[in-house]
């Protein structure tokens, strides 16, 4: 058992820095504009091939193949649920994955946001973002915009 | 790829959607709640005074001879023709046995490993609940609706269509790499749908596909039926050929002669030292003949494929007949039905499996509302008739079908906690098609938000209502067991506090949505 948490512990890890490794989620959460900095790809793979050794280890080779590629999705959704809803969390995970980063200033973050999620393709035509009610855009999302992240 | 190929590839996914959303929901849903089917059996038989699971109830330190056979001996003088069991495990501490009466009419029983006698039934008339592996179960891959072969087909149309979906889904979606991990809280309501759809469907796109796939593979000889005629031209039972032969099945026609039954202990020994694995099913045909026969399933939980390793003895004598070497066609299909049902013993893979059961249910359900939401202002300019009916069947098969489970299992503790005259499972059973019925209703004649939220408000009173109602009924007393028992009653009232919590959130969601759509028509709901 523990060696199938080891495994969901990797494919956590592989999935938070292939997530990282794109521009938008490293913003959110180090509230920062990324800069040069190199892949974690190979890395991430490396670990997710860990992950499924762990896996071959503790159990029978179809359960073992089996919980890998389901234990991989389920880890991508925590992945994606702690962007949204806590992005902090992965902030330890970035730092070391790509050294530490000055903290972000006012504009930056919200050039980021301006630049990333309020300027994403828009297929059900509703108004440009700048219209839209504060009251109608979470807390966390102002506090962002306002550079206090 | 071509805008155009894409473009149509939009409109199979919105038609097949539109066409199939419903079905898919109540097919996934069940399937779900399958997954955790004899939990649930457990959380609803609390007030029965049903076995506790210890080490004596375990299928190995069960004595066949001393437990079943009593009351197999009176079954057979009273004329019974055949008769099977499964034995009992951590989670299903019973026999669950069935028999065939003299006039052909199949019943099933719990049988208590323990005293050997039918639960269920005892001081009250009509007490046995169908469960979840009784009701939910047979909905998941039948709908209940067994005229004519309607509920299979319906739902081997569905999976056709979700194989459809899939693909069409892929062609659709442009960045399925670059939003691989998004879910945007922070935008409007209706992006929060796209974004939720997205990564429910993407996330579990292999379970998605498998598991319909599986599904279909489970039962090829409903859905192509003609295959096996086609092969074996000169049988009769074309089907029945096929399974002998793949399945390598023993069977031998009854002698007319009287004929009495061995040690059915001994000739478990004997099949569990062939196998090295333990028994997990026993049955007996011919019941009563001379030449009838014992025949022996290896357990299924073991590994992931559902195997059907037989061996068959002679009930007279006990001597070992045949034991099946099952050919790799067969296997194939085998590994598939085990990847299907789910119901080795791996607790993580099993709620991984709930898990991507659930987010089957998201992808669909916000795959409706998105669909819905985008269409609804041209609909209503254009006056589209049957706009408002879709809308109601939207809320009826997600937010109404919860409610409608939630029923199920409230009637089952009012059923517990009162003197209902009515049998038990018409009760349960009744519960849940009314209120099924009722959120229909209550869809139709509100718009969608509104309905959705008032529907969300009583998923939260059920919700909240199930547990109370479980402990108000003893349903803590009643279970004396340790362990898997105790911790699968106790998972099923915090999955039911669970469902509570999110439909409250939900609630809150849609309401703030609502309020956005107010101030600023569009953006929100």
């Amino acid at each position: 058992m523990s060696a199938l948490l080891l495994s969901m512990l990797c494919n956590f890890l592989a999935m938070a820095l292939l997530a990282l490794e794109q521009d938008r989620h490293w913003r959110r959460v180090m509230s920062d504009a990324p800069r040069q900095r190199r892949s974690n790809r190979r890395l991430a793979v490396v670990i997710l091939l860990v992950g499924l050794a762990f896996c071959v280890t503790d159990e029978s080779r179809g359960f073992a193949v089996l919980y890998f590629a389901m234990g991989t999705g389920f880890a991508a959704l925590v992945v994606a649920m702690c962007l949204s809803f806590c992005p902090a969390a992965l902030r330890s995970i970035a730092k070391w994955s790509g050294g530490c980063r000055a903290p972000a200033t006012a504009g930056s973050a919200l050039s980021a946001s301006a630049q990333g999620d309020l300027t994403d393709s828009n297929p059900i035509g509703r108004p440009a973002a700048a219209t839209i009610p504060r009251s109608c855009i979470s807390p966390k999302s102002r506090e962002s915009a306002n550079g206090k992240l | 790829m071509s805008g155009d190929f894409r473009r149509s590839m939009t409109t199979v996914h919105s038609w097949a959607g539109v066409m199939f959303g419903s079905l898919l929901m109540v097919v996934f849903w069940m399937g779900s709640l399958s997954v955790f089917d004899r939990e649930i059996d457990r959380w609803m038989m609390s007030d029965i005074e049903a076995p506790a699971l210890n080490h004596d109830s375990l299928s190995q330190n069960v004595s066949l001879d001393s437990v079943l056979r009593p009351h197999i001996d009176e079954l057979l003088a009273a004329g019974a023709r055949q008769w099977g069991s499964s034995l009992p495990d951590e989670r299903t501490p019973y026999f669950r046995f069935f028999y065939q009466r003299a006039d052909g009419v199949f019943v099933s029983e719990k049988i208590d490993p323990h005293r050997g006698l039918p639960i269920g039934n005892e001081g009250r008339t009509g007490n046995e609940t169908l469960g979840a592996s009784g009701f939910f179960f047979p909905f998941h891959f039948r709908l209940n609706l067994n005229w004519k072969g309607l509920g299979h087909n319906l739902v081997g149309a569905a999976a056709m269509a979700m194989l459809l979906l899939l693909v069409s889904g892929v062609v659709v979606h442009r960045k399925i790499i670059a939003e691989f991990f998004l879910f945007r809280t922070d935008k409007s309501f209706q992006r929060n749908n796209l974004d939720l759809h997205n990564l429910s469907s993407v996330l579990a796109l292999p379970f998605h596909f498998l598991i319909t796939l599986s599904g279909l593979i489970v039962f090829m000889s409903i859905y192509v039926p003609d295959i096996g005629r086609l092969v074996y031209t000169d049988k009769s039972d074309a089907w029945g050929a096929f399974y002998a032969e793949a399945a390598d099945t023993f069977r031998r026609p009854p002698s007319g002669r009287t004929g009495g039954l061995a040690s059915l202990d001994a000739m478990r020994a004997k099949a569990e030292a062939h196998w090295r694995d333990e028994v997990g099913f026993i049955r007996l045909r011919h019941a009563g003949d001379a030449n009838a026969v014992v025949e022996m399933g290896r357990q299924v939980g073991g590994e992931l494929s559902w195997n059907i390793d037989k061996v068959y003895f002679d009930a007279g004598s006990g001597e070992r007949l045949y034991a099946t070497d099952i050919k790799p066609m067969m296997q194939l299909q085998r590994f598939f039905v085990g990847l299907h049902f789910a119901q080795f013993d791996h607790w993580p893979l099993r709620f991984l499996y709930f898990g991507s059961g659930l987010l089957s249910c998201v992808m669909i359900a916000t795959g409706f509302f998105f669909w819905l939401a985008t269409r609804r202002r041209r609909h209503e300019r254009q006056a589209v008739a049957g706009f408002t009916a879709v809308e109601a069947v939207t809320v009826a098969s997600t937010t109404g079908l919860l409610l409608a489970t939630l029923g199920y299992l409230v009637s089952n503790r009012i059923y517990a906690l009162t003197e209902v005259p009515t049998p038990r499972a018409l009760f349960e059973t009744g519960g849940f098609y009314a209120i099924w019925l009722l959120s229909l209703l209550h869809a139709l004649g509100r718009p969608l938000a509104v309905a959705c939220r008032q529907q969300l408000a009583a998923i939260v009173m059920a919700g909240l209502a199930a547990p109370l109602l479980h402990f108000l009924g003893g349903g803590s007393a009643s279970t004396p067991g340790i362990g898997a028992e105790q911790t699968g009653v106790a998972g099923v009232n915090l999955g039911l506090l669970g469902i509570a919590l999110m439909a409250w959130w939900a609630r809150g969601r849609m309401s703030s949505a609502v309020r956005c759509e107010a101030q600023m028509p569009g953006v929100g709901a």
